[in-house]
Parts: C-alpha cells; sequence; structure tokens
C-alpha cells in the first residue's frame, strides 16, 4: 500500500534511516534530503498547533474531578485494587435476574411455609384463632388480610375448645396464651419462655431469668402477633416441636431473605470485582507497555 | 523527558493522591495527549483527556517505570480510549461540532490568531486524514507520544519492523500531500 505516495518516493522513505526518520520528527530535514524540509516543519507545526493545553476552564474541571476521585477513597492504591467498571447490559441483565427469582423464591418460600403450617394445624383438628394467620401474613409477606377481627383472637383461644383428644402440651401452651390475651404482666420474653416452656411439657414455673427488664417484646405488636400464632398453632396441635417449627420458619423466611440481599449485593459486588480484574488486565497490558 | 529530575518525586506523590503531583502531570502530559486526540479526529477530545487521567489514578498504583515509560502508558490509555470512543459514536452517532467551531466558542482571545488555529487544526486533519489509520496510529503516536518505535509496536500490537515500515510510508503519503498542495501551515 502506497498511500498516495509515488512508488519513487516510497521507495526514498522506505531507504531512510531510524535516524533520518528522527530528525523529521525534530523539525530537521535528513542531510542531502533538503528537500523534505516542508514535511519536517509541517510536523513540528502540526505537533505545535494542535499541542494547544485544555482551556482553563477545562483544566479546572478535570483537575476538580481527579481530586474527587482521589478524595473518594481511603488512598489511590486501595482504591485500584476495586476499580468499578459499569457492567456490560448483559451482566446488568443476568444480575437483575438473579435478584428477581431470589426474591420471587423467597416470597414463594414465605408464602408456602404458611400454607403448610397453617394447614398441618388444621389437619390436626386446630381452630387458629385470627390474628394468628392474620398477623403471619402481615409479617412475612405483607399482605394486608380484610376482614380479620383482632377482637375475636382473644375468645378463640380458649383451651376448654380443643378436642378432646387433644395432648395436654396443647391445653398447657393455650392456657399460657389465653392468659397472656386476659392481660397478664409478662414481658414478650417472659411470654415466650413460659409458652416454650409448656410446649415442652416440662413441670414448675417457666424460666424467665433470662428476661431483662427491659424485655418489652411485648410492646412489640407484630413480634407479638407471631409468637402468638405460632405457639398457639404448635400447642393445639399435641406437637410441642411445632411451636419452634413456625417460629423457625418465619425466621428462616426472614433470614433467608436477609441472606439473599447478602448474596444479592454480593454478586453485585462481583461484577464490580469481575469488572475490577477485567479493567486490571487492561491496566496490566498498558502497565507492560 | 517533561520532568527531569522531578519524576520520581512527582510519581510518588501522585501515587499518593496529591494534588500538585495530579497538576504537575496535568500540565505536562494533557497538550499532547489533546493533540493526539485532535490529530485523530476524536469526536470530544477535551472529554477523553478527562477520561483519560481519570483511568491514570486508578491505574497509576500498579505502573512501574521511568517517565518514558510513563508516556507509553498514557498513550495507551489515550489509545484505547480514542478506539472505545469510536466504537461508540458507531453505535450512537452524533454530528460533533466542527474543532475550528470549537475553537471560535472557546475562550475569547485574539480572533485572527484563533481563526488561523482553527484552519491549522482543520488543514492537519485534513492532510493526515488521508492517512490510512494505521499509519494515522504510528504517525501520530510517534509525534504528539515522542514514544519510540517499540513502544508505538506495543501500543497498536503490531511488530516493531512494521511499525517502521508504517511510518515511512505514512510519512511518503503525507509529503506527497504536502508538495501537492504547497501545504504551509
Amino acid at each position: 500500500m502506497t498511500g498516495g505516495a509515488y512508488p519513487d518516493d516510497m521507495t526514498r522513505f522506505l531507504r531512510l534511516s531510524d535516524e533520518d526518520v528522527e530528525r523529521l520528527f525534530r523539525g530537521v530535514p535528513p542531510e542531502d534530503d533538503e528537500d523534505l524540509r516542508d514535511l519536517a516543519f509541517f510536523l513540528t507545526d502540526a505537533a505545535e498547533s494542535l499541542s494547544a493545553p485544555p482551556s482553563s476552564q477545562v483544566k479546572t474541571g478535570h483537575l476538580a474531578q481527579l481530586a474527587e476521585v482521589i478524595g473518594s477513597g481511603p488512598a489511590p492504591e486501595r482504591r485500584s485494587t476495586t476499580t468499578v467498571r459499569v457492567a456490560r447490559p448483559a451482566e446488568r441483565k443476568r444480575s437483575m435476574v438473579r435478584r428477581s427469582v431470589r426474591w420471587v423464591a423467597t416470597v414463594v418460600g414465605a408464602a408456602a411455609s404458611l400454607v403448610l403450617l397453617t394447614g398441618a394445624l388444621a389437619l390436626a383438628g386446630v381452630d387458629l384463632p385470627g390474628t394468628a394467620t392474620e398477623t403471619a401474613f402481615e409479617k412475612v409477606l405483607g399482605v394486608d388480610l380484610p376482614h380479620q377481627d383482632r377482637d375475636a383472637a382473644a375468645g378463640a383461644v380458649d383451651p376448654a375448645k380443643l378436642p378432646a383428644d387433644a395432648s395436654d402440651t396443647a391445653v398447657r401452651v393455650l392456657t399460657v396464651i389465653q392468659e397472656w390475651f386476659e392481660g397478664a404482666p409478662w414481658s414478650g420474653c417472659e411470654f415466650g419462655a413460659r409458652v416454650s416452656h409448656a410446649a415442652r411439657g416440662l413441670e414448675g414455673e417457666a424460666d424467665t431469668s433470662r428476661c431483662g427488664a427491659s424485655g418489652s417484646e411485648r410492646d412489640a405488636p407484630g413480634s407479638q402477633g407471631v409468637g402468638r400464632g405460632a405457639a398457639g398453632n404448635a400447642g393445639a396441635a399435641g406437637n410441642a416441636g411445632n411451636a419452634g417449627n413456625g417460629l423457625e420458619t418465619a425466621n428462616e423466611a426472614s433470614g433467608g431473605a436477609s441472606s439473599k440481599g447478602a448474596g444479592a449485593a454480593g454478586s453485585h459486588g462481583d461484577v464490580a470485582d469481575d469488572a475490577s480484574g477485567g479493567a486490571s488486565e487492561a491496566a496490566g497490558a498498558n502497565a507492560g507497555s | 523527558m517533561p520532568f527531569g529530575d522531578d519524576f520520581p518525586q512527582v510519581l510518588d506523590a501522585a501515587r499518593l493522591g496529591s494534588d500538585w503531583a495530579w497538576a504537575t502531570l496535568y500540565r505536562d502530559l494533557a497538550p499532547s495527549v489533546r493533540g493526539y486526540l485532535r490529530a485523530r479526529g476524536a469526536p470530544d477530545p477535551d472529554d477523553l483527556v478527562g477520561e483519560t487521567f481519570l483511568q491514570m489514578v486508578r491505574d497509576l498504583p500498579r505502573f512501574e517505570g521511568g517517565d518514558r515509560e510513563l508516556r507509553a502508558w498514557v498513550f495507551t490509555i489515550v489509545h484505547h480510549r480514542l478506539l472505545d470512543a469510536r466504537r461508540r459514536e458507531a453505535r450512537r452517532p452524533v454530528q460533533p461540532a466542527a474543532d475550528e467551531a470549537l475553537v471560535r466558542a472557546g475562550e475569547v482571545g485574539d480572533v485572527e490568531d484563533e481563526a488561523m488555529a482553527g484552519l491549522t487544526v482543520a488543514r492537519v486533519r485534513q492532510l493526515v486524514g488521508r492517512l490510512s489509520s494505521d499509519q494515522q496510529d504510528v504517525l501520530l503516536l510517534r509525534l504528539f507520544g515522542d514514544l519510540a518505535i517499540p513502544d508505538v509496536a506495543t501500543i497498536v500490537g503490531k511488530r516493531p519492523g512494521a511499525v517502521k515500515a508504517l511510518l515511512r510510508r505514512g510519512l511518503a503519503s503525507l509529503r506527497r500531500e504536502i508538495s501537492r498542495e504547497g501545504v504551509s501551515i
């Protein structure tokens, strides 16, 4: 490819020594090649003309940007290891899909746990207090069930209404819950300890020594609701383990959501790190030059 | 040697995030970086200068070498930024303002000087734009980066021998264009 030069010109330039080429770039024609003076001048003049510094306004803006980036991290060395490149569209899309799937899985898992729990209790012949289902749905799913009568809940928690073949454990647990509804002066922690004590079929007084003076869970309506529902369900089923299971299910649901959230954040960070890796590799190649 | 004997101090201070060090680097490197971008017809030279320095801030801790290596490294970044900008431009074509128009719209100064500067830029771009893309790369990296042949070869991903040949062909073509049009800038 001659690029527009005549063949004899091309031959001439190809025969120029490295030193002659350097002279041209310094604005000095090669010895014995004075007719290349125009080219030498053009090169130096072009470099000078186009190499004007950015305007003072642009320069100020750039330096301010640099200062901002430098000041935004603990130190440039550390910042470089966490270089964040904007994820490519495909990566962003995958990340969003993963987050959506996690969220849906969490919600579906929580809902399934609720349905299974309440269904199992229904099979066991338990008449759930209205607030149990309501509060569980509200707390786990954030769904406000209509036509739920909270006042009726207290009346519904009556050990006398249990089936004749209900276990003693169920009766004891429901008795504790009924006392709670009727205004027993327990903190939330104490209430939980009593339910746990009754659900495990232990004799004597429940151990509330671990409940501090500030154990005011009773003041937290949401936590009360979940505790009541789960404990009441467990007691009525005659399966002490259900109380724990019920709570664990809710905890797992919320804990699962938390961990999923952390996972999502982690995966987001991974994308950034991957990106950083990519940038680092590129920079490494640059530095290698 | 843009930095001379002060280079190690400037580099160390820049690594620590010193404002004065970055101002020094900017003062010494930005004009030639901008010149290369303008000669290559970059869509927004000033914007790319800013991007280049931001990447320098991020990657400087991994840089090793002297001032010659620094120039080679900086022009590697600039070259890659230019390629990225070209790809972006290809995906989303925009019609940038002509460089001479930007010169006129820039700082208020001597109108005649600014007009001449605009004409010069346009003329250089017109002539250099007639070279092949590879020829433009090696010639302008050599001219504005003041880079040695091996450094240019690394940046453009070619062998030094191929770069030498491209450089000579580019110079021959340029000389032909100059003599044909009687260019004087």
